[in-house]
């Protein structure tokens, strides 16, 4: 499966849910998809960090659903985010890593031990339910969990493998105090919350 | 808050008692509307951690790393929720990519409250090195920080809280000695 069909795949079932994207390959894979700069808060280059915002945000709104879809590189830079998941499971939380054993945006760098990692273990180790962990390796295996993404379904971890892809890929440029300002008066339109002042404190 | 799908297994020590300080911070942190505290523990913070998890006002949320309180800050600032970061020099030390990167390329404010070792007074010989460093890199990433020390400083948070928003990056609201 390509990045590209997975992430259509996703866009194609969602349902309002926010989306929060790791370093340089998935923003620009899922930018190129689903041209959302409204409920997608393109997190470029945050070295594992992805999970732990979005468990901020899953929090802060429990009426929203948040996917958080990581990169294998960055989840293997802070993979104890899975202690803090797992102590809460968030319902509104679904936990996406895209496995391509490689660091796409610079240069297709082969993780280190060629990326031949079983995240699902670790997130059981760490304390995750193994009926909460889930993979996929193409469309129709997509379709097989497509009950994972429903908003009732509740915390989830996916594992997608796909495939790397020839030619380099360019680095997503999307600047960061426009994106705030466009997710966060999303955020304020849809649910209700306030993230800023009059004054755009 | 209702999140969680399961209750929590422990249960924070009773031994442990909450000081008139740290029960002082933790109000004013409430009157600020701070309603998410992401931690890892120093031990000079270790009250406030018990008074915050055993504050209804509070959703407090554990972490292994430094750099995953101040993701979970930023991420309830998207949400429109009051949040702060609480740890020791030395996790402040070890977020700092996460400040400079998230913070500071999405233009997010919010307080870490933060040890600040390595002052006349702290005893702890293995935190000296990084209190030798802390304060000029605190200078260098432009991070301005409030020493607590009489009530008047502490009465003063909710507005060095404000500052963190309208500077649009962290505050350190620090402390030279147990609370």
């Amino acid at each position: 499966m390509l990045l590209g069909e997975a992430f259509k795949w996703l866009d194609d079932h969602r349902s309002g849910q926010l989306v929060v994207t790791p370093a340089g390959s998935g923003t620009r894979a899922w930018y190129q998809v689903t041209k959302d700069r409204e409920s997608t808060f393109y997190l470029n280059a945050s070295m594992g960090m992805v999970s732990m915002f979005s468990l901020g945000l899953a929090i802060a709104v429990p009426e929203a659903t948040v996917w958080a879809i990581a990169g294998d590189g960055g989840l293997a830079m802070n993979p104890s985010c899975f202690a803090t998941e797992a102590e809460y499971l968030p319902t509104n939380l679904r936990h996406i890593v895209i496995m391509n054993r490689v660091f796409g945006v610079t240069g297709k760098i082969p993780l280190p031990n060629s990326g031949l990692y079983d995240f699902k273990k670790v997130a059981e180790g760490f304390g995750v339910p193994a009926d909460r962990c889930y993979e996929a390796d193409s469309v129709g295996a997509l379709d097989d969990i497509a009950h994972v993404f429903m908003d009732d379904h509740g915390y989830a971890f996916l594992i997608l493998r796909v495939e790397v892809e020839k030619g380099l890929v360019e680095p997503a440029s999307l600047d960061g105090a426009e994106l705030k300002y466009r997710f966060g008066r999303s955020m304020e339109r849809r649910f209700g919350v306030r993230v800023f002042d009059e004054r755009g404190v | 808050m209702a999140i969680a799908q399961k209750p929590r297994q422990y249960v924070f020590s009773p031994e442990v008692n909450v000081s008139a300080n740290s029960k002082l911070l933790i109000d004013m942190l409430a009157e600020c509307k701070i309603e998410i505290a992401a931690s890892l523990p120093d031990t000079w913070i270790m009250d406030v951690l018990h008074g915050l998890d055993q504050d209804p006002r509070f959703t407090h949320i554990i972490v292994n790393r430094e750099e995953s309180a101040i993701g979970i800050c930023a991420g309830a600032f998207m949400g429109g929720k009051g949040s702060a970061a609480l740890m020791g020099t030395s996790g402040f030390m070890a977020s700092i990519y996460a400040i400079s990167k998230i913070c500071n390329t999405y233009q997010i404010g919010f307080p870490i409250i933060c040890t600040v070792r390595g002052e006349a007074g702290d005893r702890e010989v293995n935190h000296q090195s990084n209190g030798m460093q802390f304060r000029k890199i605190v200078q260098a990433m432009d991070i301005h920080m409030h020493i607590l020390t009489d009530r008047a400083s502490y009465e003063a948070i909710p507005e060095w809280v404000y500052h963190s928003k309208i500077q649009k990056r962290p505050v350190i609201i620090g402390m030279t000695s147990r609370i």
